[in-house]
């Protein structure tokens, strides 16, 4: 028989069941959330093996925003304080202080067995009983396991450092994977305060601190980085992933007094910068040019937001890295602020058109409150893209777009009111004054109040 | 555009040490879609223009007073409020209910987004619903004075207009025995059925939409209560105080709404008595709204959180307490026993509220617009 008649290994069965997986998954954007949960819940329990990390990947950003609630395994549990700094496979960079999220398995196959079974029981029975998300509660209850844990991973990078022959067999022959190991046990090792901190930390991501945010965060800042800055770094570096505006973190550290030499805070803050840079370029590089977005089924908006994440973030740390004079990181800065800008004008203003302003005004009576919400959500995406132009240099662009919408919505809106049937007393109808209305709202978000009044006022007396 | 000087030149900043003497003082909540204005209270000032105070944007301690004339040149306001200002100044006389009205007319027209119209349009549409079911309800009241149940006006075999002329005999009937005319009567029913409706009547199968918000109330009021007691953090005596102020609240309506209801058990009474009792009524219904006029907002606040993690939870208590309608001295005296002293308190909030992200610029956030036109979406 030849080779290509005979039946499948069990191998190619797994194969063509992921390949199954992953060619659904590639479509998860068009399926319904509760379908999508549904999807879930049955590969949650076929567990987080290896061939199925790009089905997980798949999934994740809209699981990000669904949250439904996930079976606490011990690995789930175990590396819970580093999720902030994990990246995917395919998108994950050296050399940015991350961590690829293929490092995981074999990091947990080296510390599992020295995690005393009854902690890892222990921590799985107690935490199946409380709130997933009561970080406090949790970071309590995984104490002890992640100091067991860190302490394991602790010997386990002494035993690669002293032994070439086990790291290779472990992690392989790359470098790079003992620097994240490193990370991860450093998070670890600090695992309750990071949860702690977290939990009393607006969720992620943090726009804005009140000053009992702030408060709490120097107090823990300050105690780990008492005698060294260094010791401050990794928390730093998870509770910066989490801020919109990781440039707020430099600021606060600059302001801190914490120990160590005056070269070793220098050598620091350029470290975080270099950080915070290199994760906002990350995060711009997997925008352009082909504008993977993180949920693509929120549209435009959603992008949008994204992009106006980016450069707030951007700006945020434009002072820092201009007074560093670091000419490596300015310029990829200059980058990622390039990538954020080819990704506004690609997908957002290159995407949204006089078709969509078009559906707001039916043949016959008024639109439907779906084709509204569409409408508002493109005028909005418009709106953010212009609060970002300026600091993007793409103000002219922007506004072109936005003045062609415009022009657009008025001409619509005039003609749509001309063409309806009024009052028998000569006033408009209900129809025409919500197709007013409609227009007015979408003019707000695309143009300003001032604007929306001034048509208001000029359409009422026009019109009413 | 502005700033937080242009603000505090043309404002003046008050104490909130003590409690405003009178509902009039305390002002209305208006549910202003420009966030700097969100749930900003409308009164009149010593020469009869309408002012606003704001708590204060800054986190700060105090309350700002604002005047109506020039707030566009100190901030830019939402459309939905231009217009609203416009309703509001047409108004011949300011009550919580009569500012309900309005609202809800501006929102109903789909100017602070399709949602929120829609929600608009529903309300006012059980508005109207609900009164014709209290002056229903009167007037089966009435009937069951002289026998007649509202089963006999829907007897087999009946039509509409036996059914209508059965109803006008018996109140005839019941018209002679109060010794007032029969059109007399009609306009009586009419009247009181609408000035009791916010609230509605004891003997109705549906609460009224007043009813319904101090239900909601004695849930948050127990909420809250629950929370400060588990919650760890110093926001917890700010809970506290939250959960005080809504069952001291709750303890003054359900006094008038007792009142009330003692007047509404007897529809004979009422009719009679009407020209003497209507304004004891309306002094009851008037009170009430006004001693649960801004919590609706409150409540879909924490409504909104139920699900949330306990720092956004926490952050909202901080918000909230800044944001608690005040009992006027005149409601009650002595004045409810402070759960927190003034500084604390200030303190307190300091710590857990963040500063209004747009009070520098003047400048519009239309998220934060959009997050109190999703607010509005869900008020009563």
């Amino acid at each position: 028989m030849a080779s290509s008649d005979r039946a499948p290994t069990a191998a190619q069965n797994q194969g063509a069941a992921v390949g199954d997986w992953a060619a659904l998954m590639g479509d998860a954007s068009r399926l319904s959330d509760a379908k999508l949960l549904q999807i879930y819940r049955l590969l949650d329990q076929i567990g987080d093996k290896p061939e199925m990390g790009s089905v997980f990947a798949s999934l994740r950003p809209r699981l990000a925003e669904l949250r439904p609630p996930r079976r606490q395994t011990a690995p789930r549990l175990f590396f819970r304080p580093v999720e902030d700094l994990l990246d995917d496979q395919e998108t994950y960079s050296r050399r940015l202080g991350r961590i690829s999220r293929a490092t995981l398995t074999p990091c947990w196959r080296a510390v599992k067995d020295r995690i005393p079974q009854t902690i890892q029981r222990d921590v799985q029975q107690t935490v199946a009983r409380i709130d997933p998300y009561d970080g406090e509660a949790l970071a309590g209850l995984c104490e002890t396991f992640w100091q067991a844990g860190a302490e394991a991973l602790g010997r386990v990078l002494a035993e690669c450092d002293a032994n070439l022959k086990h790291k290779v067999t472990l992690f392989g022959r790359d470098e790079d994977v003992i620097r994240q190991l490193e990370a991860i046990r450093e998070i670890i090792a600090i695992a309750p305060i990071v949860e702690r901190l977290k939990a009393g930390l607006p969720p992620r991501p943090i726009a804005s601190l009140s000053e009992s945010h702030l408060e709490i965060l120097r107090k823990v800042l300050l105690e780990l980085g008492r005698e060294d800055v260094r010791q401050a770094m990794p928390l730093a570096r998870v509770i910066s992933s989490r801020m919109q505006r990781p440039g707020d973190m430099l600021r606060l550290l600059g302001e801190m007094r914490l120990g160590g030499a005056v070269q070793d805070k220098e050598a620091v803050t350029k470290e975080m910068s270099g950080y915070v840079v290199g994760d906002l370029l990350r995060q711009s590089n997997g925008l352009a040019p082909e504008g993977v977005v993180p949920n693509p089924s929120a549209g435009l908006d959603h992008m949008a937001v994204t992009a106006e994440r980016l450069a707030d973030g951007l700006s945020s740390i434009n002072d820092m890295v201009q007074g560093l004079r670091d000419k490596e990181l300015s310029a990829k800065m200059q980058t990622a602020r390039a990538d954020v800008a080819q990704f506004v004008l690609k997908n957002i203003c290159g995407t949204v058109d006089q078709a969509d302003i078009d559906a707001v005004f039916p043949a016959t009576g008024t639109p439907s409150v779906e084709t509204l919400k569409k409408a508002e959500h493109l005028v909005m995406a418009l709106r953010r893209s212009s609060r970002i132009a300026g600091p993007l240099g793409i103000q002219k662009e922007v506004s072109n777009r936005i003045t062609d919408i415009r022009r657009r919505l008025e001409q619509q809106t005039n003609a749509a009111l001309r063409k309806i049937p009024r009052n028998r007393d000569g006033t408009l109808s209900p129809d025409g004054a919500r197709h007013m209305f409609n227009s007015l709202r979408l003019m707000e978000i695309l143009a300003g109040s001032e604007e929306a009044e001034r048509l208001y006022r000029e359409w009422s007396r026009q019109y009413w | 555009m502005t700033d937080e000087s242009d603000i505090a030149r043309s404002a003046r900043l008050v104490s909130n040490d003590t409690a405003p003497a009178t509902f009039q003082e305390r002002g209305i909540s208006i549910p202003f879609t420009t966030p700097l204005l969100s749930q900003a209270r409308l009164r009149r000032d010593a020469s009869s223009r309408f002012e606003f105070l704001l708590p204060n944007f800054t986190a700060g301690k105090g309350i700002y007073v604002l005047p109506m004339k020039g707030l566009s040149s100190m901030m830019t306001l939402t459309l939905h409020d231009r217009m609203l200002f416009d309703e509001l100044e047409a108004l011949e006389s300011h009550s919580p209910e009569q500012v309900r009205s309005a609202v809800l007319g501006v929102q109903a027209t789909g100017i602070c987004g399709p949602e929120a119209a829609a929600h608009a349009a529903e309300l006012l549409d059980q508005d109207s619903q609900f009164l014709v079911l209290t002056q229903f309800i009167l007037v089966t009241e009435l009937l069951k004075l002289v026998g007649i149940g509202a089963a006999d006006l829907m007897r087999p075999g009946m039509t509409t207009d036996d059914s209508k002329r059965m109803a006008r005999k018996a109140l005839a009937k019941v018209a002679a025995m109060v010794g007032i005319p029969p059109d007399d009567l009609a306009v009586r029913v009419d009247d009181l059925g609408a000035l009791v409706t916010p609230v509605g009547l004891p003997q109705c199968p549906r609460m009224g939409r007043l009813r319904q918000l101090v239900q909601r109330l004695l849930g948050f009021a127990e909420q809250m209560q629950d929370w400060s007691q588990l919650e760890l953090s110093d926001a917890a005596p700010l809970g506290a105080h939250c959960a005080a102020v809504a069952q001291h609240t709750l303890g003054l309506v359900q006094q008038r709404l007792s009142r009330l209801d003692g007047m509404c058990q007897d529809a004979m009474q009422i009719v009679h008595d009407a020209p003497r009792l209507r304004g004891e009524m309306a002094d009851q219904v008037t009170r009430i709204a006004w001693l649960l006029d801004g919590w609706d907002f409150l409540l879909v606040l924490w409504e909104n959180v139920q699900n949330a993690n306990s720092a956004v939870r926490r952050e909202l208590v901080g918000e909230i307490s800044r944001l608690l309608p005040a009992i006027p001295r005149e409601e009650v005296a002595p004045v409810l026993t402070a759960t927190l002293d003034i500084e604390t308190m200030s303190r307190l909030q300091r710590r857990w509220v963040r500063g209004n992200q747009d009070w520098r610029t003047g400048v519009l956030d239309l998220d934060a617009v959009m997050r109190l036109e999703a607010v509005k979406a869900a008020m009563a």
